[in-house]
């Protein structure tokens, strides 16, 4: 497990929890950032804004931001 | 006529402006300006002989009481009680984009969904079981390209007939809560009367999400305390079980949607998921190195295509102006009038009007920018920056929007949530150069740096930017210690922008400019002719008038700056009024267009 902003770009991860105030982890979960949600990292430079592909949609979470959300990564779909 | 009045909700890039736009067409109320899409704008079409008035909510993910623009939303369906609500629905995205419609159904909003974007669902080639949606959620479905106009007609149809036909209220399964809230529905019908118009089932959610402004609304209506207090209880006790319970009942929701879109869409496995053009366009645009240089690089563009195209065609408007005057003086004979008009407003107003091709040009490239999805990359681009100076890297589309107007600059600090962030950045937007300063720049630059002229005003906007990041960390450290809300924000795919979208957008923006040119800075000139004009005797604007007066008057107070003479001393008292009037007023004083103002100028 590590946060959000150490993952390296095209990394597949599930959330795990989200550290911070009650306001950030509900505002996260509106935009569908939340506990068991998968998603991609589409590019991190590991110090700007970090990319994420939510579904279809790309959404930028700012650095500071990404340095609180936890997640592990998915391993190569064991099939 | 009957009036019945709509409104369309969704969230942020699903083309609800465009659907809009589409459906009430020309006839618009645009209460002050577009920009980013925070105000209320209103517009109506008639279709089989009934009015219908269109409300534009502005665009929300959730509905929330997080940020303003979710608040605004809410308090409008709430207490207006539209007829119907259209939600529009980005059709690629149904994930998200469907969690607003839940939350609409639960709230017992008549609704009608707007499927858009069809076309990118076929081309993805996914398939939308559309009549299955419709039957569960027991609302109309309409499919759309709004781009193209397309299901607009059957939208428009679909609309009317909500309106006889009220949709069900949805009622989500929240498992482990169910029995609570059903405990706390009971607890509302008996203490509740007819003033709430919200459903019973809804309001024991929100109560029990702790939703504040629910609350607000609660409070003071007979018994409201009691309902809030036994929420509370109940609440308590349903966290001790299932952690945050907001939390769970968002997930809940999503659950629920992941369910219908797993029954209503088809899509195609594809064997490796292929990083698509907009994200190989990211991974340049953002990366940590070449970000901040192309996104100078698009401003430096952007001000050169200003003065290069804009130029020429401004040269025409000013000789147009002078021709008019010098008609006109010939023609009205040598009197007072003769000098209002060719003196006064054909001069003032020309010297003005003269910039609408530059403004035109910056309104373009802004909007070009704006929908080809670049601007919302400029907030992230920026974001390590403005973290640095306290601020917001959303902070970022406010300022550069004050650079077409800081009117609605100001007004797009709105889409802040925090109110630190919002007050930090209203009070630095005024240093961002908005257009009006344009014609004041362009005069001046032109007339002692004729050769750099763009260089030079180029220097002038990031003057202004380091005016304002000054200022913003004085007051960040001075008064608005603390954190910076952490920013999150959806990137729309990169797309070609419309030539009709953006020609409109420009339209819009630029005769807001036009009305100004004919309403204050045509007062102004009027004034400033009268003032140049007495008393009478006096020759026209000269030193004994009574504005010559004024002007020997304040014009020390410039001179350490400079420009200690009169006719400057007068342009800047008249600036107070609207920035734009000060060219206008030099023109008026020194009775000549933009072309001899440069001459004396230089002098």
């Amino acid at each position: 497990m590590c946060p959000l902003g150490m993952v390296m770009s095209g990394q597949e991860v599930e959330v795990v929890s989200i550290l911070g105030g009650r306001g950030m982890s509900t505002r996260l979960a509106y935009m569908g950032v939340y506990p068991g949600v998968k998603l991609k990292v589409i590019a991190n430079s590991f110090s700007g804004p970090i990319i994420i592909a939510l579904g279809e949609k790309r959404f930028g979470i700012g650095f500071g931001m990404a340095h609180r959300i936890i997640v592990k990564p998915l391993e190569e779909k064991d099939e | 006529m009957s009036e019945i009045a709509i409104c369309l909700a969704g969230n942020p890039n699903s083309g609800k402006t465009t659907v809009f736009n589409q459906l009430t067409g020309a006839k618009q109320k645009v209460g002050n300006w577009p920009g980013v899409t925070v105000e209320k704008k209103e517009g109506e079409f008639v279709y089989q002989s009934k009015r219908i008035k269109v409300i534009d909510l502005p665009g929300t993910y959730s509905l929330s009481a997080y940020s303003l623009d979710e608040r605004i939303a809410r308090d409008f369906l709430v207490k207006e009680r539209p007829a119907v609500t259209v939600v529009i629905v980005d059709a690629t995205n149904l994930e998200r984009n469907l969690y607003l419609a839940i939350e609409l159904l639960e709230m017992g909003a008549n609704l009608v969904i707007d499927l858009n974007m069809m076309d990118m669902v076929k081309k993805k080639g996914w398939k939308v079981d559309v009549d299955t949606l419709s039957q569960i959620l027991q609302t109309p479905i309409v499919s759309t390209i709004a781009t193209k106009g397309e299901g607009l007609e059957t939208l428009r149809q679909v609309i009317l007939k909500a309106t006889h036909h009220p949709s069900k209220i949805l009622e989500i399964n929240y498992g482990e809560a169910e029995k609570t809230i059903d405990e706390l529905i009971k607890f509302i019908k008996e203490k509740g009367n007819k003033s709430f118009h919200v459903p019973a089932r809804w309001l024991a959610i929100k109560l029990l999400e702790n939703d504040a402004q629910v609350k607000k609304w609660i409070k003071d209506l007979p018994n409201g305390m009691d309902i809030i207090n036994e929420a509370d209880r109940l609440r308590n006790f349903l966290e001790e079980k299932l952690g945050d319970i907001e939390t769970y009942f968002i997930e809940r929701r999503y659950g629920f949607i992941a369910g219908l879109v797993k029954r209503c869409v088809y899509k195609p496995v594809t064997v490796e998921q292929r990083i698509s053009f907009s994200d190989k366009i990211d991974k340049i645009v953002l990366n940590r190195y070449l970000g901040i240089p192309i996104f100078l690089f698009f401003m430096w563009l952007t001000f050169q295509l200003v003065f290069s195209i804009g130029n020429p065609f401004a040269d025409y408007i000013d000789a147009f102006f002078g021709f008019l005057g010098g008609k006109a003086a010939h023609f009205l004979g040598n009197n007072w009038f003769s000098s209002l008009i060719s003196e006064g407003i054909i001069a003032g107003v020309g010297s003005v009007l003269v910039f609408l091709p530059n403004i035109m040009i910056l309104f373009l490239a802004i909007g070009i920018l704006e929908d080809c999805g670049y601007m919302a990359r400029a907030a992230f681009v920026m974001d390590r920056l403005m973290h640095a100076l306290g601020l917001h890297g959303k902070s970022f589309i406010p300022m550069i929007l004050g650079f077409g107007c800081n009117i609605p600059g100001i007004m797009a600090t709105r889409t802040l949530e925090s109110k630190k962030d919002r007050i930090l950045t209203i009070l630095i937007n005024p240093f961002m150069s908005c257009s009006a300063r344009l014609p004041i720049y362009v005069l001046f630059a032109g007339t002692f740096f004729p050769k750099k002229a763009g260089m030079v005003i180029f220097s002038l906007y990031i003057l202004g930017i380091a005016v304002a990041i000054f200022t913003a960390i004085l007051f960040k450290k001075l008064f608005f210690r603390g954190e910076v809300a952490p920013l999150i924000m959806e990137l729309p795919p990169y797309r070609m922008p419309t030539f009709k979208s953006v020609v409109f957008q420009m339209w819009q923006r630029s005769s807001l400019f036009l009305k100004k040119a004919g309403t204050i800075i045509l007062a102004g000139v009027v004034l400033v002719w009268l003032l140049a004009s007495i008393p009478f005797g006096a020759e026209y604007a000269s030193e004994k008038s009574l504005i010559g007066r004024l002007g020997s008057f304040f014009a020390p107070i410039f001179s350490p700056s400079g420009f200690g003479f009169w006719q400057a001393a007068v342009a800047l008292i008249f600036g107070i009024l609207a920035k734009e009037v000060v060219v206008g007023t030099l023109g008026t004083l020194y009775g000549v267009e933009e072309e001899g103002l440069r001459k004396i100028l230089s002098h």
